[in-house]
């Protein structure tokens, strides 16, 4: 008899086997925990880990973007700026980019890849600070 | 057949996916013995073995919003069983059965069990597994009783599908060994 026979031997015998089973009010003790937990908390809940709001800001984005790159940039003084935006009176950003260059002068020392993996770090952990508080699962 | 069952399993599955729990009461109904006769083997206490399946249980049921059907849903409750099983064991400091306690003999590769009706030989196999070692009778009853694949009891237990291989031939060797010494009883003690 050869390897594959004697498994199949095997199984036909098991057919015929009882396993232990539990007591008779098992399978409502089981139901009974379970509605339990279910009516502390919904069963499963399926929220979309990103928010409606979230893609009608990156749809708002990405039609400004479109636009800018369809009519030019505001240096060119072309398209979409000279057409709608040449009217408004532009603010004055001069000590704002003042306190930015010395900003970056006195980091100087620091490589531009060392600031950008600080950064990308940084907005990690908020992201994920963020999403951990509104998504957080109890699986007590 | 089976295929038609897995269809099945996954239709309920879905339904408590989607809200309605007392669906998983089938699946309860349906796996309640493997999963209680392997903790019962282990903790060799219906007491505790009872509680450790209505674990098992639960924790499958918090956890089927991650399940995802690309394997069994018989070889995802018994992982979840196996790792229940082994964190009871490990907390309780159960002793476990030692390999030796069955003697393999050599030439017990087969079992003849000529003038048996079939019912008889059921009975004896079902005599034969309770005295096998924890380990063999899980490795029995998922291979030859579940049907479960090589691959899938290796992802059950986390071993090589090597080591599952020689360990059911190990095993097999054991219940016919088991299975001999009954029938020797058997017949000697025939008036």
């Amino acid at each position: 008899m050869n390897n594959e026979e004697k498994e199949l031997k095997i199984r036909e015998m098991m057919k015929g086997i009882r396993l232990e089973s539990p007591g008779p009010e098992f399978t409502s003790m089981v139901m009974g925990a379970i509605l339990k937990e279910t009516e502390k908390r919904p069963a499963f809940v399926t929220e979309p880990l990103l928010g409606k709001k979230f893609w009608i800001l990156l749809a708002a984005f990405a039609l400004l973007a479109l636009v800018l790159v369809l009519t030019g940039s505001p240096q060119e003084g072309t398209g979409f700026f000279q057409k709608y935006l040449s009217g408004i009176p532009s603010p004055d950003l001069r000590p704002f980019s003042e306190s930015l260059s010395s900003a970056f002068s006195q980091t100087g020392s620091l490589t531009w890849t060392v600031m950008l993996v600080l950064l990308g770090g940084s907005g990690l952990i908020l992201t994920d600070k963020l999403l951990g508080r509104k998504h957080s699962v109890s699986l007590s | 057949m089976v295929e038609t069952m897995q269809v099945e399993e996954l239709q309920i599955i879905e339904r408590i996916q989607k809200g309605d729990t007392n669906a998983f009461s089938f699946l309860v109904t349906k796996y309640q013995d493997v999963v209680f006769s392997i903790a019962l083997k282990v903790l060799r206490n219906r007491e505790d073995a009872e509680e450790m399946a209505q674990e098992t249980f639960i924790k499958a049921y918090r956890s089927l919003s991650s399940f995802q059907g690309k394997s069994k849903f018989s070889t995802w409750l018994f992982s979840i069983a196996y790792n229940t099983c082994i964190t009871s064991v490990r907390k309780k400091k159960f002793p476990t059965t030692s390999i030796d306690q069955v003697q393999i003999e050599e030439s017990d590769e087969e079992w003849d069990s000529f003038g048996m009706s079939s019912e008889e030989r059921s009975r004896m196999l079902e005599t034969a597994m309770k005295q096998l070692p924890e380990d063999d009778y899980m490795l029995v009853v998922l291979f030859y009783y579940e049907e479960q694949s090589v691959e899938e009891i290796s992802r059950i237990v986390g071993m090589s599908e090597s080591n599952v291989k020689v360990k059911l031939f190990r095993a097999r060797k054991k219940l016919y060994t088991i299975m001999n010494e009954l029938m020797k009883k058997e017949i000697y003690s025939e008036p």
